[in-house]
């Protein structure tokens, strides 16, 4: 058994280019966005990222990409197909204001802070030992170390 | 009553405010009658002596003198009439009566029809009423002492009975259950491929083979019935483990196995199968029968002596 040089397989082959395609398409006019269901055919490719999809979603419809989401990508058994869904904004404004915090987060359009999982412990089990009035000025206290 | 004292309490106040008005007109009247005599007695005795002859006049005006004359007269005769014989009291009797009459209008009919007709009809509802006689007073004593020995008796067999309280009406479908299991049962059987294949052998149609694996199908709809609520309402729905694991299993072939290395018994064909009843044990044949020689052990009997063995 033989090996075509042609045909050499160099690591990651990202050239192949993949299909979107997009399914029920809907003008939501009370939540100000176009929201579709999307289809991504890319044989002889893992499933394509997010943001690869998002940049040709944006070319599609003639938007930037910051006001597309997608989200909810499944690829078919076997491979070479997935399935997820897209919502694209009228503006960036109706975007952050409707969109769930975790999507805008993944967009890079909010930024959570949050304080390390062992400190909240450690605060919880100091706040323990006060009662009353103690433990509010407890609280103030030790807040946002 | 009531009526009447209103209607003059009315006609009071109306004549109060009417009453200078007229005894204004009145005098008024007074005088222009006065007047009109005086001009009357003036033109009776013209005509009288002869001097107003209107044989050579105009006939026109004739024609309006003489229907003057007549209205005249007439209108005399009116007022005379009017103020002699009460004639607006008895017509505000009549309008009053009206209403009384529209009323009553239904029993005047029905007592009319019967007037007329002379014997009462068959059908007359105003018969119709309840017979007072017959209304029996609580205040009976016979017949109350009766009843209440009466119920003593069955009160005291009651007590010793233990009844289920009643509460709602409970569903008994005990009978069509069983029947509906049998059917089922009877169901199964036929349709299992152990039969199924058996009778190809007998039948003379050509075998067809169709690719509706049950276990495949019912997977196959959950999950075309999942995508669609997925992508109606863009959300991915959580699949817990189970059904995962089933959906996965459903795609491989190892499930039709499974139907076709089930052993299915024919007892459900049977007329008196009950399906509530315990399953009957399997009758061992052949190898026991055997063993214990030819003749002795045949028949029904042989069988029914093997099953004390086991």
């Amino acid at each position: 058994f033989c090996v075509d040089p042609k045909h050499e397989i160099m690591g990651k082959e990202s050239e192949t280019t993949a299909t979107v395609r997009t399914r029920k398409f809907l003008t939501n006019r009370l939540l100000n966005r176009k929201q579709m269901v999307v289809d991504v055919l890319h044989p002889d490719r893992a499933t394509v990222p997010k943001s690869e999809i998002k940049e040709k979603l944006a070319k599609m419809y003639k938007t930037t990409g910051d006001v597309v989401f997608c989200f909810g990508f499944r690829t078919a058994f076997g491979g070479g197909k997935s399935t997820g869904f897209a919502l694209i904004y009228d503006t960036l404004d109706y975007a952050k204001k409707i969109e769930p915090k975790y999507r805008l987060v993944r967009q890079g359009l909010l930024e959570v802070k949050k304080t390390a999982r062992k400190q909240r412990k450690e605060r919880k089990n100091r706040m323990k030992k006060a009662r009353g009035t103690a433990k509010a000025k407890l609280a103030a206290a030790t807040k946002k170390e | 009553m009531v009526e009447d004292q209103k209607q003059e309490v009315g006609s009071s106040a109306t004549i109060a405010s009417d009453l200078p008005k007229g005894v204004a007109l009145l005098a008024d009247l007074a005088t222009n009658l006065n007047n009109a005599t005086a001009t009357f007695d003036v033109l009776a005795e013209k005509i009288k002596n002869g001097e107003l002859n209107s044989a050579k006049g105009l006939s026109l005006l004739e024609l309006k003198n003489q229907s003057f004359l007549t209205y005249m007269a007439n209108l005399v005769y009116l007022t005379l009439r009017k103020l002699k014989d009460r004639l607006v009291e008895a017509r505000v009797v009549l309008e009053r009566i009206r209403p009384l009459e529209d009323k009553l209008k239904y029993q005047i009919d029905k007592h009319v029809k019967t007037a007329a007709d002379g014997v009462v009809s068959a059908d007359d509802t105003l018969r119709l009423t309840g017979n007072l006689d017959n209304i029996v007073s609580s205040s009976d004593d016979d017949e109350e002492k009766e009843v209440t020995s009466k119920v003593k008796k069955t009160d005291d067999e009651e007590q010793k009975i233990y009844k289920i309280p009643k509460i709602t009406q409970a569903h008994y479908d005990g009978e069509a259950k069983k029947n509906e299991a049998k059917e089922k049962a009877r169901r199964r059987t036929l349709n299992s491929s152990m039969l199924r294949d058996a009778l190809l052998e007998h039948t003379e149609d050509p075998e067809v083979v169709y690719n509706n694996d049950v276990l495949k199908q019912r997977a196959i709809k959950k999950r075309r019935e999942l995508e669609v609520f997925e992508e109606e309402n863009m959300i991915r729905k959580v699949v817990s483990r189970r059904d995962k694991a089933a959906m996965r299993q459903m795609t491989t072939l190892g499930t039709m196995g499974s139907e076709i290395l089930g052993f299915n018994t024919m007892d459900a064909l049977q007329h008196d199968y009950d399906p509530s009843a315990p399953a009957a044990k399997r009758q061992k044949t052949g190898k026991s029968s055997k063993s214990k020689g030819k003749g002795k052990f045949k028949g029904k009997k042989g069988f029914k002596k093997q099953k004390h063995r086991f």
